[in-house]
């Protein structure tokens, strides 16, 4: 009876894990979301599943091509009761739920892996996963809606069951494996890096590992995990190219990362410094803080695990370490922002390091040092999201809630629904205007950048009923559709409109009403 | 209708003593008379053949009025019916993937059992034209059983020269009989194998089709799974494999199919309860069940997924046995059609005698039977049939963009027909690859990639199914074989 009550509790375990970090994330998020610690990449992810539902023209396309589409769709079915619940649209409440979920799931995978990787101690395995949840990158991105805590959930899943591959060998695992890759890959792009290691490595092993018809054997494994990611790849690509005519948006679009890097690369520079030792510098800088531990220690297991004839271990660092080269290497090359976030991966990967060096070593004092280390280390990362040259989004973020940007954009929000204007009769550009058609009560009265007759009624506003502008400041809004198509809009009308309202915060950032003559 | 008053059909034990002719009769007509709702004697029954014409009249009548509507309405229920079935293969294949249940004897067990303690076997061996019977009877000659306890029945069609010139030279073995099948409708596998069973003298029976080649301890392990089981288990229905996979891309993707089949699809099956529609050969029956249930149904040209189906009414149970009879795989496109048309047309008229009245609503009326009757059973046939006109329609949007077919695909049909497509069909090449690997066939990983040319012939296969199963219902599309090219491969 005994015996079955323990591993009751042990297969209960994960799921303690996922339900109390949920929570606590959940908590926290809401905590940074009264206070209007906002951070926008989150919230315009839930903006992209709002246009879906709630705009003048509701149709799935809306949710946009620029950003992988696996973090909106799932705050789809939240958006249905912001009707009643308005903060999960206006505040991105939604993305925060979906995240801190994610998160919480992410550190019951760890604790699943822990136990897989050998760490047979539940106290040792509760230690190391209690630490993992309270990295400050796995609490901020839990809580804040980013799409980070869907890609570790994704990352680590794909992991877990790579692990089960490597070590049991049933292809059935490979099945997870590649539903794995294919979530990860709709969640954020870089998981495309983690498709190619993983591939590879169930190629190499599946090879080696094959009793005859060694290649078809590589082939047939690397297939089982490579045809889900190889079809979301190309279904997401394929689609984009229908809808909106490019394959890749992100890299392609006005909106899209490449646009936003080479836009920003002054600012960024301003912080990193220019030039490859100065970048290399920058990364080296924030991996001591994200987590120290994680590269050495996983140089130690490659060692361990070549000496041991054991490919375990490569299931974290094919996973993990291909997210994690990809981000730094593009960052190295100039063509990434360098948020501190984007070292995210290292976390997991130190721990799974940890957890396969506990493992193997089967020694007490072993396993105490290396739980003693990460606790050490842990209040690094916190001090690095607090300071501003590191944590330049969370400083982003401070200032901008001090500044009463979001309070701002809520009253514009009102303010323009007090117009009681007709529906389709305010014309704006939502890649910026996000936060102000989120909070909204009319959202009918826009016509936003989703909608299939944006562009007819961009070109001839009278035409199209359209009354109003809504654009900010072309320092704040660099590519907006409606300043593009009448340059000078915003300074003075641009000849074609006249000034009808105009709404200010602490840091100068300017939304303008203009009223079409 | 209670279960109590369900008719329950069955062969009378005293037609041995018949004349040739009687029997026949009886074989033909035995399971028809005593139970006509069970037999596909007649394609329909009256209150079906109401339903369908009402049906089609209300469908023309409402097209008449709103076109556009009743397209829309038809696509909506089409992509419903997809869904729902790829849902259901999808469970299928996650609990065949778990494991399923799958009866294994080992040759240790196989051979506990002495001389005298097993029983008399017969094994049915329905012919038509085949000048390969010596190779056929030497495949026998190797199964591991005591000959005095074997009854090898090799049903012969009373006017088939072919093989009974073949047969002259031939010396048989004591344990062989010949049995001459009298000339009369319906000419069918079916009815030979009754008009074999009627004078047999085993307590077990199974059938082999004449280019099998069972695993020689087949018997020994079927008779022991069978003593040890539950009485219910009234059928053990064995693995079947090809023996030429390697010939061409059409056996590599039969093969693919055979494999998805016994590996995950039928231990799915028997995992949810749901019935099994047996395959063609290489299942194991207790003589007594077979005599009580009616035997096979001379008129369905899938009786074998009929009488699992059958079975499966009457509170039977199916399992499948770890042992693997070798097939020839078809080779030849044209010939591969015909086999399959008749598979298609046969589950068509086994989906119609189960769905009349008495049929599992009354008697097991749970979801597993429904689903399995539905979605597997008239399932197959459908969506193969559907498959090629979705794949028109979607082409012909794609290259012509055209409005007219956009419009017949409001907002939620359109995303769930599209998910349909793209996740059902990317589901089923994804399983062929699993089912390679499973297999520990990992070369067959090309032709899974290639599944949508498969499924091209299914839908030629579906279409002369569909018109024959109106046109000529009992027809029985023989299978040629020996195609396979020196038949010693593997």
């Amino acid at each position: 009876m005994s015996e079955g009550a323990t591993s009751t509790r042990r297969r209960g375990e994960p799921w303690v894990w996922f339900v109390v970090c949920s929570i606590v994330y959940g908590g926290i998020g809401w905590w940074l979301l009264s206070r209007d610690l906002i951070f926008p990449d989150a919230m315009s992810r839930v903006a992209n599943a709002y246009y879906v539902l709630f705009s003048r023209d509701p149709h799935l396309a809306a949710i946009g091509f620029v950003w992988n589409p696996l973090p909106s769709l799932a705050t789809l079915p939240l958006l249905v009761f912001s009707p009643w619940f308005p903060a999960l649209a206006s505040l991105g409440a939604a993305g925060t739920i979906v995240s801190a979920l994610c998160g919480g799931g992410c550190v019951a995978v760890m604790a699943v892996m822990l136990r897989d990787l050998g760490v047979t101690s539940a106290w040792t395995r509760n230690v190391l996963t209690g630490l993992f949840a309270i990295q400050a990158l796995v609490v901020l991105s839990s809580a804040v809606g980013a799409s980070e805590a869907m890609l570790m959930l994704t990352c680590s899943y794909t992991a877990l069951f790579l692990l089960r591959w490597l070590q049991q060998r049933d292809p059935w695992f490979l099945v997870h494996v590649g539903t794995g890759l294919g979530l990860a890959y709709l969640t954020r792009y870089e998981a495309g890096a983690s498709a190619v290691a993983v591939v590879l490595l169930v190629f190499v092993v599946g090879v080696v590992r094959a009793p005859r018809q060694r290649w078809a054997y590589g082939v047939n494994d690397a297939a089982l995990a490579g045809l889900p990611f190889a079809a979301a790849a190309l279904g997401w690509a394929v689609t984009s190219k229908v809808i909106v005519g490019t394959w890749f948006a992100t890299f392609t679009s006005q909106y899209g990362n490449s646009a936003q890097v080479t836009s920003g690369q002054a600012s960024i520079e301003s912080v990193t410094g220019s030039g490859l030792d100065h970048r290399l510098l920058y990364l080296a800088e924030q991996l001591v803080h994200v987590a120290p531990l994680a590269v050495p220690l996983t140089l130690v297991t490659l060692a361990i695990a070549l000496v041991r004839r054991d490919t375990a271990p490569l299931a974290g660092v094919a996973v993990f370490g291909a997210v994690l080269a990809f981000d730094d290497l593009t960052f190295a090359l100039g063509s990434s922002f360098g948020w501190i976030r984007l070292q995210m991966a290292a976390i997991p990967l130190g721990l799974l390091a940890m957890g396969y060096l506990i493992g193997v070593a089967r020694r007490r004092w072993w396993a105490v040092l290396l739980v003693v280390a990460l606790a050490a280390t842990t209040p690094l990362g916190w001090q690095a999201e607090a300071t501003p040259r590191w944590g330049r989004e969370e400083a982003l973020a401070r200032e901008v809630a001090q500044a009463g940007q979001y309070a701002m954009q809520r009253r514009v929000a009102a303010d323009l629904d007090a117009l009681s204007p007709t529906d389709g009769s305010i014309i704006t550009d939502v890649a910026y205007s996000f936060p102000v058609f989120l909070a909204s009560s009319h959202p009918h009265s826009y016509v936003v950048t989703t909608d299939r007759d944006f562009a007819a009624a961009l070109a001839d506003p009278h035409a199209a009923g359209v009354t109003y502008a809504l654009l900010a400041s072309p320092q704040n809004a660099p590519s907006d559709a409606v300043e593009q198509a009448y340059p000078g809009l915003f300074e003075n009308g641009g000849g074609v409109a006249t000034l009808a309202g105009q709404w200010q915060d602490a840091r100068g950032t300017t939304w303008r009403l203009y009223r079409f003559t | 209708m209670t279960r109590d008053e369900v008719v329950v059909p069955a062969l009378p034990r005293s037609a041995a003593a018949l004349d040739a002719c009687a029997r026949a009769d009886v074989a033909a007509n035995g399971l028809a008379e005593s139970a006509p709702t069970l037999s596909a004697k007649r394609v329909t029954s009256r209150g079906q053949r109401i339903i369908l014409v009402a049906a089609l009249g209300v469908v023309l009548a409402v097209a008449v009025i709103a076109p556009l509507g009743t397209i829309t309405a038809l696509i909506g229920l089409v992509t419903f019916i997809y869904l729902a079935a790829l849902i259901y293969r999808g469970l299928l294949f996650y609990q065949g993937m778990r494991g399923g249940r799958v009866i294994r004897v080992s040759d240790e067990q196989a051979h506990s059992l002495s001389d005298e303690e097993l029983p008399v076997y017969t094994v049915l061996i329905p012919v038509l034209h085949e000048p390969l019977i010596e190779t056929l009877v030497g495949n026998l000659q190797r199964l591991d059983y005591p000959v005095d306890k074997l009854d090898i029945r090799l049903l012969i069609e009373a006017d088939d020269e072919v093989t009974w010139s073949a047969l002259e030279k031939l010396d048989l073995d004591a344990c062989f009989t010949v049995v001459a099948i009298a000339p009369r409708q319906p000419r069918t596998k079916p009815k030979a194998c009754n008009v074999g069973l009627l004078d047999s003298r085993g307590d077990l029976v199974t059938i082999y089709d004449a280019e099998d080649r069972p695993e020689p301890l087949q018997l020994r392990r079927a008779a022991y799974a069978l003593l040890h089981a539950d009485p219910q288990v009234a059928c053990i229905q064995a693995q079947l494999s090809f023996y030429n996979s390697r010939q061409n891309l059409l056996t590599r993707w039969f093969a693919l199919d055979y494999g998805a089949w016994f590996h995950y699809l039928l231990p799915g099956l028997e995992a949810l309860k749901s019935p099994i529609p047996l395959g063609g050969t290489s299942n194991h029956f207790r003589a007594e069940v077979l005599y009580r249930i009616g035997a096979w149904d001379p008129w369905n040209v899938t009786e074998d997924a009929d009488l699992g189906l059958r079975l499966h009414r009457l509170g039977y149970q199916v399992e499948v046995l770890e042992s693997v009879t070798l097939e020839e795989a078809n080779s030849d496109g044209i010939n591969w059609i015909r086999q399959r048309s008749r598979w298609y047309k046969g589950y068509l008229q086994t989906l119609l005698v189960h769905l009349r009245r008495g049929g599992p609503v009354a008697q097991r009326g749970d979801l597993a039977t429904w689903a399995g009757l539905l979605l597997f059973v008239g399932g197959t046939p459908l969506l193969a049939a559907l498959n090629g006109f979705q794949w028109c329609l979607t082409l012909a949007w794609a290259l012509t963009r055209s409005d007219l077919i956009a419009g017949w695909f409001p907002p939620g049909v359109y995303y769930v027909a599209m998910i349909s497509a793209v996740l059902g069909n990317g589901l089923v090449i994804y399983f062929n690859v699993l089912t390679a690997r499973a297999m520990g066939r990992p070369d067959l990983v090309w032709a899974a990639v290639l599944s949508p040319g498969y499924w091209f012939l299914m839908w030629l296969a579906a279409l002369k199914a569909a018109a024959q199963l109106v046109f000529n219902p009992s027809y029985w599309e023989k299978t040629t074989h020996g195609l396979d090219e020196g038949g010693q491969h593997e």
